[in-house]
């Protein structure tokens, strides 16, 4: 245990060394500099979206064309159908929008957004990457062993998960837990630096209210983590067992209690859904500050909220057994919850707006995605409300609708917030512009064929299309010409949509190589991050800044210059 | 990123646990709920059963464990006499937390024993929900008792050279209190 | 009188939500899903959800108040961790 949390902070003489060139390997691949590691859970976590967004090409062309020969994977088997389904969930979440938007935007904005110079616990940093790494060692291991990969949905229920004669996948199911296992290892290492350093490391000056709404949604997801994870554990050690040594905690006919798994899960799963919001929350109120040029409308309420919302999440997670049976007093409490919980959400939303109102907007291609994340999570949160009524949900629960939703609200944080996030920091990331208006083509080209995938799933749902199925032509009453055009209307727009992230990756690869140069501030924004050079050198800032006011000073009246710098001392 | 920089100076704040200390506190957080998952899913799935415990299986040894938890408070209340020592006279505290690692010592050597009757008895992994939950939960418990009494030797190690710091020591303290104030709980949801 | 009205029945509404939830039935019988639901352990299901639920929420409640009174004893009056969210500079 002394290893895992070390118990002494780095003293100067024995952190790391700043003053000798670094040889590659110390510094790409073994680096204790927090940038550095905020990159390689950056672009591992890009590597997991190709592939997440794969599996979902694969099989929503088995959906729209049933049993065609998919380019690029082949005839899909109703096993690897669900192998696919089952790991296009728990990569999106596990390995691209943890590890994206709370690992690599936390690891690199934290310390320089609250002005110091790395993690209080670089070397356990360190750690926390390898571990993820090892994890998505070991997810891929599960593709490649007897049996084949895990196809048991994300949700991972027994007792078809728990027994390899309901799974079918003896061992690939088990390194699937592992891997999820060792994800959770890793960001818990990292959550408990992320709050450690927010706590102790700020800068002279730096109080509460002066933190940046991004770092606090950061460390407020770190600790809602923190708290979630551990049942998960439990009962992901239970499953394990219960695969591997024979033990029935989850298998009725022994003693054991399955629906015991789902209140593991979803006691994890549910707070696990606002970890990922709020930091897609806060980086969209940095972005949406600094290109309205006016201060946030409600730093204290949005911080309020905040807490409202962590508090509340943990009191929500029985919704997703409406129909697992629980007693329907609870899930009356439970749905009042639920309703409950999509009042500061709403209001974070209505800040944000009222932010908008009267400043002179600035649409750059960051704000655009900013912009975009509000409305289409609009929806995801508005259709949330249908799901959250026990008695509706009856009618809805594992079909389209449900699916429609979760992407409506998955889709613009992982994703939506991801191109705000890299496109708003990328000049402090790599020193580099990035082309604006391959930007906006992007853009364009990710929205409007965002809403052409997953409207007609929501007709589809309520036509009563259920999740997790191979192929509908077994279905009659889904199987009608309509409902086949608009799962083909679905499917194409994904492929446009899959084309034009080209246009993402061309701009990327390009404005890394060729793009214009970076000032140091080139959106003249206040926080700290912007005050380093772009890109920062290890160590972050020359002298170590102080700081004197509040992240959100734009358009100060009397003010030659329409933002203040944190750190200009006057 | 290449550019080398001179060392800045680090900031002057107070921090209000230090660094050590606070991980271990969130870290602990996180090792509560775990527990608590543990023992939520304990209580549920007891609460299926009809008989408890299950017909056939063996009673889990009660008197003898209690005994066993008192080694372990006591070691707990030798640590926490160790600090006393040690603010006072870091030397000093070399003693008391020897007798910390022994009682905890004790205990996981007392608990390998029990296992073995236990296991004699019928009482396996696999025999009934009631053994694998035995297994599972008590021997977690275990494997942190054994971390930390790793820790704490290592503790002693560097108290004994003269290189043990005042957060450092405070960090595995803390650790060893969670194993030791966890273990009363388990005893009383899991023998009882 | 219509005032005193009004808040008694504001007043009124949250117990009276809790009792009809509370006598609500544990059963509907229309309902597919809800005898299926039908074991013996609801008790502890009902108990451990209260738990869990409120665990969290005291260990985190817990610590931000010893930080409190951690920080007032350091540091003499008021700046800590959430009382240190006190009203931020302001600069003219
Ligand atoms: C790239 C665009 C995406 C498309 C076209 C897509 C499509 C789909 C479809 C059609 C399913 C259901 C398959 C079935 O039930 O048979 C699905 C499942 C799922 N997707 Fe996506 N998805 C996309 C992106 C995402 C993102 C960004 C996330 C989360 C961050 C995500 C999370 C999930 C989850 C959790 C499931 C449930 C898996 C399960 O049933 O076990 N997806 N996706």
């Amino acid at each position: 245990m002394a290893e895992t949390v070390p118990s002494h902070p780095p003293a100067p003489e024995e952190g790391h060394p700043h003053h000798e060139e670094m040889s590659f390997w110390s510094k790409y691949i073994f680096p204790l500099d927090h940038k550095m590691i905020g990159m390689q859970y950056l672009f591992t976590g890009i590597a997991m979206a190709m592939v997440g967004g794969f599996f979902a090409y694969t099989f929503r062309m088995q959906l729209a064309f049933p049993g065609i020969e998919v380019p690029g994977w082949g005839l899909v088997s109703p096993a690897d159908y669900n192998a696919l389904v089952t790991n296009h969930g728990a990569i999106m979440i596990f390995w691209v929008a943890m590890p994206v938007l709370i690992a690599a935007f936390g690891n690199f904005l934290i310390p320089l957004m609250i002005g110091c110079d790395d993690m209080v616990f670089p070397r356990i940093n360190r750690l926390s990457y390898q571990i993820f790494f090892l994890s998505v060692l070991v997810l891929i291991a599960s593709f490649l062993v007897e049996g084949g990969a895990f196809g048991g949905a994300w949700t991972a229920y027994p007792p078809l998960s728990a027994k390899a004669e309901y799974s079918l996948t003896p061992l690939g199911s088990s390194l699937w837990l592992l891997a999820v296992a060792l994800e959770f290892v890793a960001f818990l290492l990292g959550g408990i630096n992320f709050i450690t350093t927010a706590m102790n490391s700020r800068a002279p000056g730096m109080k509460m209210y002066d933190i940046p709404i991004v770092v606090w949604m950061i460390v407020l997801a770190s600790i809602m983590f923190m708290l979630s994870v551990g049942p998960l554990v439990a009962g992901a050690v239970m499953l394990f067992f219960d695969q591997q040594l024979g033990t029935g905690f989850f298998d009725p006919a022994r003693g054991g209690d399955p629906v015991l798994w789902q209140h593991l899960f979803w006691f994890f799963g549910h707070p696990e859904v606002y970890v990922v919001l709020l930091p897609a929350m806060g980086i969209v109120a940095e972005i949406i500050t600094v290109f309205a040029r006016k201060k946030l409308f409600a730093y204290k309420t949005v911080l309020y909220t905040a807490f409202g919302t962590g508090i509340l999440s943990f009191t929500v997670w029985a919704h997703h057994q409406f129909v697992a049976g629980i007693d329907p007093r609870m899930a009356h409490i439970f749905t009042i919850t639920t309703l409950l919980i999509s009042v500061p959400i709403a209001e974070m939303c209505f800040v944000y707006i009222a932010t908008l109102y009267g400043g002179s907007i600035r649409l750059t291609t960051p704000m655009l995605w900013a912009l975009a994340f509000i409305a289409e999570f609009l929806i995801g949160g508005v259709t949330g409300i249908f799901l959250g009524a026990s008695g509706a949900d009856i009618y809805f629960h594992d079909s389209y609708f449900v699916l429609a939703h979760f992407h409506y609200t998955f889709f613009p944080i992982a994703i939506i917030g991801f191109y705000a996030g890299i496109t708003y920091w990328f000049p402090k990331m790599f020193g580099r512009m990035l082309d604006d208006r391959l930007g906006k083509i992007h853009f364009w080209g990710t929205i409007i064929p965002f809403n052409g995938i997953f409207l007609p799933l929501f007709i589809l749902g309520l036509a009563g299309q259920h999740r997790r199925i191979y192929n509908y032509e077994h279905f009659p009453e889904l199987a009608t010409p309509e409902l086949q055009a608009l799962r083909v209307l679905a499917t194409v727009s994904l492929l446009v949509m899959l084309g034009f992230q080209l246009v993402f990756l061309v701009n990327f690869v390009r404005s890394l190589r060729r793009g214009e140069k970076a000032p140091q501030n080139p959106w003249k924004a206040n926080t700290l991050e912007w005050q380093a050079p772009s890109p920062p050198p290890h160590g972050n800032f020359a002298t170590l800044p102080t700081v004197y006011r509040g992240p959100y000073e734009y358009s100060v009246p009397g003010r030659a210059e329409d933002y203040w710098p944190q750190n200009a001392p006057e | 990123m290449g550019k080398v920089v001179a060392l800045p100076v680090r900031p002057r704040r107070e921090p209000l646990l230090p660094n050590g200390v606070l991980g271990m506190l969130l870290f602990v957080l996180a090792e509560i709920m775990l527990f608590a998952g543990l023992i939520s899913a304990f209580l549920v799935v007891k609460g299926l059963a009809v008989e408890w415990p299950p017909v056939g299986q063996p009673r889990l040894p009660v008197e003898e464990t209690a005994f066993n938890t008192g080694a372990l408070l006591l070691s707990g209340a030798a640590l926490a006499w160790a600090q006393a020592r040690f603010r006072r006279a870091p030397s000093t505290a070399l003693r008391p937390v020897l007798l910390a690692v022994a009682l905890g010592g004790l205990f996981v050597c007392f608990q390998g024993v029990e296992w073995v009757g236990l296991v004699r008895e019928g009482l396996t992994l696999r025999s009934s929900t009631h053994g694998s939950f035995f297994y599972l939960i008590v021997g977690l418990h275990a494997l942190h008792a054994v971390a930390a009494i790793l820790a704490l030797g290592w503790a002693a190690l560097r108290l004994a050279e003269g290189r043990l710091r005042q957060d450092t020591f405070a960090s595995v303290q803390l650790f060893w209190y969670f194993v030791v104030g966890l273990w009363p709980i388990l005893y009383w949801q899991v023998y009882f | 009188m219509g005032a005193v009205r009004r808040r008694l029945r504001t007043r009124l509404a949250g117990p009276l939500l809790a009792a009809a939830v509370l006598v609500a039935p544990g059963r509907a019988l229309a309902c597919a899903v809800c005898a299926a639901g039908e074991t013996n352990n609801r008790a502890e299901f009902i108990l451990t959800t209260a738990f869990m639920t409120a665990l969290p929420l005291l260990l985190v409640g817990g610590v931000v108040l010893y930080l409190r009174a951690r920080a007032r004893r350091v540091h003499g009056a008021p700046p800590s961790p959430t009382s240190a969210l006190e009203e931020p500079r302001r600069v003219a």
